[in-house]
């Protein structure tokens, strides 16, 4: 095996007799950014919860590994086990995602309990986190709902960072900020991925930003892959109609170019 | 009622316009001295991040909340002044469009009921007109006429924002306010709004204030736009200027940050946690440009070159905004070495 941290094989999920995504092939190495991009529907975020074993009540056939345990056949435990310690979930609204009875530290403090780490590793960790994602201490102090959107997401990340993860499956985690904090973020996920190998499968309807931060990228349509490969070459040269209409729809700055050859 | 300018035949006022408002709830101003037109046949754009006051224009634009100070104007007449009659003929000429079109649409209604609505108390129209003019109304906005017997939750969200729009029009208003309205739609069918919003401007002179945090989308609709910081525009002017070469470091800071296809990641520019500064000017705190006079003395709005500013640093700005600059490149090059973050170029 290669040093894929996910690897997933003809995965197919089904629900009743309609399949809502197949997706032959789709692996993240460390320290590799790959995106997934499609419309509404395509079945992006349906592979991400299959990643995480979270999908019930689908069935889910083929194979999926994460850091080489067999997700279809790992039982609750083991899948509680990677979940957090190596694959970390970011979701659209982090405001929406985090206990908002809770301040910021108990709920670093419970996660990193729940995985084992307890006291002053916990605090050593936690602080570094956040460094990592350029948050003060003080937010720890904080209730969700006191924290900016910008914010509490750089915080999920730290909460994926403290407890070990080596990828992030994160879907959407940028589109509900403005551009500017958006841009904070992306930084953030850039450095860590440049500095400590942090893997990142991104799930975006964000063509522009997919192509400015991704390795590779995969084209979703309908629960299919329309096309897949470097984000460079995918981008430059769509070889499917479905992709060269996604990038030809994203709006412009002046002084933007399109590359795209129809 | 409605005021004579005489027989000079004084220009056509612009549809509606704010005249220095000051907006606010409860003890706190959120939007200070605003000045803007929206005219018929095009699109004014409204950028600037959340909270900064956007939409609170928007609704007093709509009427919907009273100025502290200054006037919202329809044609001449101040909205504070308008008569239910005045008010009447406003709502058919004004409309709005929000975020998410299931919020403008009753749950209990099918769509087409909807639309309809608006279609009787606006133009009294009988069953049959009312029914081949949803018809028409759905076609416009790309929607198959069948879909108006279904509910606002049988539909996509992008079907439920083509209806809003479609609702919106039933009236064949000439102005609408548009507050990110296709925000939480896919790109391709955000397209398909654009498309639309432009050929209705180019046909009908339908004009628009159009509420946008996407660049690209104001680019397209917008000859003119307004950014605000903090409740207060910061620049303004033709729209392809602002973003070709911002005068601002703020509209600088949102062009820069915008991603684009097969370019470099989006580069952050100051932190956006700081609060706007309550002295001197309020975006010194993220401000890369910001020196001592920045701290001491609000910049007040002032004619650079074709557009309105308010930064004491404008002209520097402006120098270096050009893109592609050798000037630009060293700007950009020290920011990037003075945040620690873009060590390395993307790898091929």
């Amino acid at each position: 095996m290669s040093d894929a941290l996910i690897s997933v094989r003809d995965l197919q999920v089904r629900i009743g007799d309609r399949v809502i995504a197949t997706v032959p092939e789709l692996d993240v190495a460390r320290g590799e950014c790959v995106a997934i991009v499609g419309e509404s529907g395509s079945g992006k975020t349906t592979t991400l919860l299959a990643i995480l074993g979270l999908l019930e009540g689908a069935a889910v056939t083929g194979s999926i590994t994460v850091a080489g345990v067999d997700v279809l056949a790992a039982g609750p435990a083991e899948l509680r086990r990677i979940r957090g310690s190596t694959v970390a979930l970011v979701l659209q609204s982090p405001q929406s995602a985090l206990n908002p009875t809770m301040r910021l530290g108990t709920l670093m403090r419970r996660a990193l309990a729940r995985h084992g780490v307890k006291g002053d590793e916990a605090r050593a960790r936690a602080e570094r986190a956040l460094a990592d994602v350029l948050l003060p201490p003080e937010v720890l102090r904080r209730y969700p709902h006191q924290v900016s959107g910008g914010q509490a997401q750089r915080f999920a990340i730290a909460l994926a960072l403290a407890l070990g993860a080596e990828v992030l499956l994160a879907d959407e985690p940028t589109s509900a900020l403005d551009v500017t904090v958006q841009a904070e973020v992306v930084a953030v996920l850039r450095r860590l991925h440049e500095e400590r190998g942090l893997a990142v499968l991104l799930v975006s309807h964000d063509l522009a930003l997919v192509s400015s931060i991704a390795d590779r990228v995969v084209v979703m349509k309908d629960g299919a892959v329309v096309e897949s490969g470097p984000a460079a070459g995918v981008f430059a040269r769509p070889r499917e109609q479905y992709t060269k209409d996604l990038i030809a729809a994203v709006p412009r700055l002046p002084g933007h170019s399109a590359e795209v050859q129809a | 009622m409605t005021r004579v300018n005489g027989t000079d035949q004084a220009p056509e006022p612009p549809v509606l316009s704010a005249e220095r408002v000051t907006l606010g709830y409860g003890g706190t101003a959120v939007v200070h001295d605003v000045s803007l037109t929206v005219g018929a046949g095009g699109g004014v754009g409204l950028i600037g991040e959340s909270g900064s006051g956007k939409t609170t224009l928007a609704r007093a634009l709509l009427g919907l909340l009273r100025p502290r100070s200054g006037a919202i104007r329809y044609g001449s007449r101040d909205l504070a002044e308008l008569d239910r009659k005045g008010w009447t003929e406003f709502r058919g000429n004004v409309q709005p469009v929000f975020q998410d079109g299931s919020e403008a649409l009753n749950p209990r209604m099918t769509v087409g009921a909807s639309i309809g609505e608006a279609l009787q108390v606006h133009h009294r129209m009988d069953r049959k007109e009312r029914r081949e003019r949803i018809a028409e109304l759905l076609a416009d906005v790309g929607l198959d006429a069948a879909l108006a017997e279904r509910r606002p939750h049988q539909l996509s969200g992008g079907q439920r924002q083509r209806v809003a729009i479609a609702r919106a029009l039933a009236v064949d208003p000439r102005v609408l306010v548009l507050d990110e309205p296709t925000s939480a739609l896919d790109v391709t069918v955000q397209a398909r709004i654009l498309d639309l919003l432009e050929r209705l401007a180019a046909e009908r002179g339908l004009g628009y204030l159009l509420i946008s945090h996407n660049l690209g989308v104001v680019a397209r609709l917008c000859h003119t736009a307004h950014v605000m910081f903090a409740g207060r525009v910061v620049e303004s002017g033709a729209t392809l200027d602002l973003l070709t070469r911002p005068a601002h470091p703020y509209t600088l800071a949102l062009r820069d940050a915008v991603p684009r296809i097969g370019g470099e990641p989006p580069k952050p520019a100051g932190r956006t946690e700081a609060a706007p500064a309550t002295t001197g000017c309020p975006f010194r705190l993220r401000c890369p440009f910001a020196v001592d006079r920045c701290q001491e003395e609000a910049p007040r709005l002032k004619r650079v070159g074709t557009r309105n500013v308010a930064c004491h640093r404008a002209k520097t700005v402006l120098e270096l905004s050009a893109p592609g600059t050798p000037v630009e490149a060293r700007r950009r090059a020290r920011l990037r070495r003075s945040r620690g973050l873009w060590r390395r170029r993307r790898r091929r």
